[in-house]
Parts: C-alpha cells; structure tokens; sequence
C-alpha cells in the first residue's frame, strides 16, 4: 500500500504558523520538539511536492499539543488550516476564487481537497443549502490522520475570506482531543 | 463574451470551466506540470481548443522543466567535482612529508596569500604535534618572487612553530628573491636559513640521528 501524501505547502505553512501565531519560545520548543530531518527537509520543500503525509500528522500532533484544554487546541488547529487557507487564497487559488461563485467554490472543494492530498480522504460538500448561507461538509477515509479534520475546516474557513462574509462560523462533530483521528467527521460552514 | 447571450446555466458551465482551467494553471505556476486540462476533441466550443493549446503548453513546459532539472542535477555533480578537485589541490598545496623522525619538510610551491600561509601553518604546527617533530623545514625553491607581506607569513610561521618547542629553517631562496629582501629592508634574522633543502635535510637528519642514538645510549 503507497504512503498517503500531501502538498508541500501544508507543511511550509505549518511551520510558517508555529512562526507567528506562538511566542518565539514556544515556537523554538515545538520545533525542536520535531522529529530529526523534518525541518531540513521542510526547509528544501516547494509548495506543490508531495511529502508524507506522516509528516504532517507530526506537526498537527505538535500545534495540538501546546495547550491541554481541548477548546484551545481546538483554536489553534483551525488557526493553523485558516493560516493555509488564507495564504493559499491571496496566493495560487487567488484567480479561481475571483471568478467563483459560492456554489462553484462547493462543488469544486472535494476537487481542491483532492489536489492537495494523494491516496489520502475524501472531502464532500452538499451545496444544495447555499441558498440558506450554509455548507454542510463530510471527511471521511482520514482514519490516523491526526486532527486533519479540524485544519481542513480552517483551511476552508481561510479559502473562504475573499467572499466577504461579515461572519463565518463552522462547526463540527466526530473529533475530540482525545480522538483526534476518526475515520470520518461531519462539518458545517455557515455564514451572514 | 456577452453574458446577456448565455443563459444562467450556460453561464454556470463556462465559469467552471474557466475555474477548472485556473485550478490547473495554479499548480503549474508553482511548478506541477503533471496535470491536463479535460478537453473534448469532437466538441468546436472555442474553450476546447484553447484548452487544448493549454495543454500542449503545459506539456512543454513539462519537458522543458524535466531538461532543466536534468541540466541543474548535471551541474551540481559538476560542481561537486570541482569542489573536490578544490579540497584535492588544496591539500596537495600543502604536502608535509616527515623525511626522518623528528623533521618535517614542506615545499612551497607558487603563490602564497594569507589564506594559503594560514592554512599552512595550521597544517604544519598539527603535524608538529602529532609526530612529536624537533625540526621544520620549509623549502620555497618553487617561489619565484616574494614581497613583505610573503615574508611576514613566513616570519609569523616560524614563531609559531619556536612556540611549539621546535626549529625553522627556511631553504631555497634564490638569488632574486635574497636581493629583493636587501633591497626591501626586510628582517629575516628570526629564521634560520640555508642555501638549499639539501643543506637544511644534511644537518637536520645529523642532528635528530644523533639525538635517537643519544637516546637510545642514555636508556641503555
């Protein structure tokens, strides 16, 4: 069976993220926390090469890690999928979401999920309720990728910024600190 | 295209398409080749042939990419080669031969600058230590001009070694190089010198010869 891979970028950003979203302390602890090799590699990585996904799993159990209340760790997963989406959103998908429209960018999310992720999940989006400024969504096949569902949602919530919503709220079922890697979770993307 | 001459649906149809062709042009333009655009050969909807110039774009761009990194693999082994050729002369610069235990003997041959002399000397006073030297011989017949700051190298290189507990002779000046010194006013009473390696190897040999047979007299 091939490894699960993933885009490059997710891992840059993660590094990126542990740069500016914590205290340089923290960030030198989590990093230094690493396995051996995954910065040196990481530093040489371009955004669209295919890395492990093992790779990423190390650095979303290391942003899980920083704080035990499972609402913060919460927080900072989802700070670090919108740190991704965000980048991604002013970067190379930047022109795809200006001539978007919400139900295109629905129905083409399971596209940009799989783009991003080889042999690895799948991402669906029901895009009938858009009308009702909601998109229920459902990752499944993630069975031991670590809190990936909870990045995903952040990472959609950073996709999502050049709509313009005065508030975007998500929600989700299926992961827990303490279960951090279901086979499947069920989202939900509302906004005003 | 004039919105008003498509309906909403049409509409829908060639925005994602165009968003379908943006999706893969963001992955080439951060270097992924390794996607196509889906194009119907049979269909004469104008985007089907400007899809399919797309492609072709990108599979030369592919190409290209793949020469390229072939070029860049080429080079870096190239410049490897050289970066060992590089660590190979330097070493070679610098070959410190012990002629007999107890003497050392470098013949410099060349130019000497300051990262030449410092890397000289780190290596000769190493090699002093290691094989518990008395005697430092250092042969410049292969220089054929020297100026003060040559001289202050050797000069500097000949404390360093007094410092160590062993002796400096420098051999094989010539006689350019001797006048240049007079006419320099360069001071080179600090090191022993001697008209040729053959001179300096006589009597250093002689005196660390004697000094084993000494050594050994004494321990008997």
């Amino acid at each position: 069976m091939t490894e699960p891979l993933v885009r490059g970028y997710w891992i840059t950003g993660a590094l990126g993220f542990m740069g500016v979203h914590y205290s340089p302390e923290m960030s030198e602890r989590l990093l230094t926390g690493l396995p051996r090799g995954l910065r040196t590699s990481a530093a040489q990585l371009g955004p669209v090469e295919w890395c492990p996904r093992s790779l990423h799993v190390e650095l979303l159990k290391a942003i899980a890690s920083v704080h035990t209340s499972e609402a913060r760790a919460y927080d900072d997963l989802l700070a670090y999928g919108q740190y991704v989406g965000s980048e991604a959103a002013h970067g190379p998908l930047k022109s795809f979401l200006l001539i978007s429209t919400l139900k295109l960018f629905a129905k083409k999310l399971p596209v940009l999920w799989a783009r991003d992720h080889q042999e690895d999940g799948r991402l669906e989006s029901d895009f009938a309720p858009i009308e009702e400024a909601r998109l229920p969504l459902r990752l499944s096949g993630v069975r031991g990728y670590e809190h990936v569902g909870i990045a995903a949602l952040g990472w959609i919530k950073g996709l999502m910024a050049p709509f313009e919503h005065k508030s975007l709220r998500v929600k989700q079922s299926g992961w827990s600190l303490a279960h951090g890697a279901p086979e499947e979770m069920t989202c939900e993307v509302a906004w005003s | 295209m004039n919105s008003r001459l498509l309906s909403d649906d049409e509409l829908d149809e060639l925005r994602e398409s165009v968003a379908d062709a943006l999706l893969v042009l963001s992955n080439v333009a951060l270097g992924d080749c390794s996607q196509q655009l889906d194009v119907d050969i049979h269909s004469s909807n104008p985007l089907s042939f400007l899809f399919s110039s797309i492609n072709e774009l990108i599979s030369a761009l592919g190409t290209e990419q793949e020469q390229s990194g072939a070029f860049r693999r080429d080079l870096e082994e190239k410049l490897e080669t050289v970066d060992q050729q590089r660590a190979a002369i330097k070493n070679l610069s610098t070959p410190i031969i012990e002629v007999w235990q107890g003497v050392l003997c470098l013949p410099v041959v060349g130019v000497m600058d300051t990262a030449r002399s410092a890397e000289m000397t780190s290596g000769l006073l190493q090699a002093i230590v290691e094989k518990g030297a008395k005697y430092a011989i250092i042969d410049i017949t292969g220089i054929d001009v020297m100026d003060t700051r040559t001289v202050d190298h050797f000069i500097r290189m000949a404390k360093a070694i007094r410092l160590l507990g062993a002796e400096c002779a420098l051999t094989g000046l010539n006689p350019h190089i001797a006048q240049t010194i007079v006419q320099m006013g360069l001071e080179l009473s600090d090191i022993v010198t001697h008209r040729s390696l053959r001179d300096a190897l006589y009597r250093y040999v002689a005196h660390a010869a004697r000094n084993t047979l000494e050594g050994k007299i004494a321990s008997v």
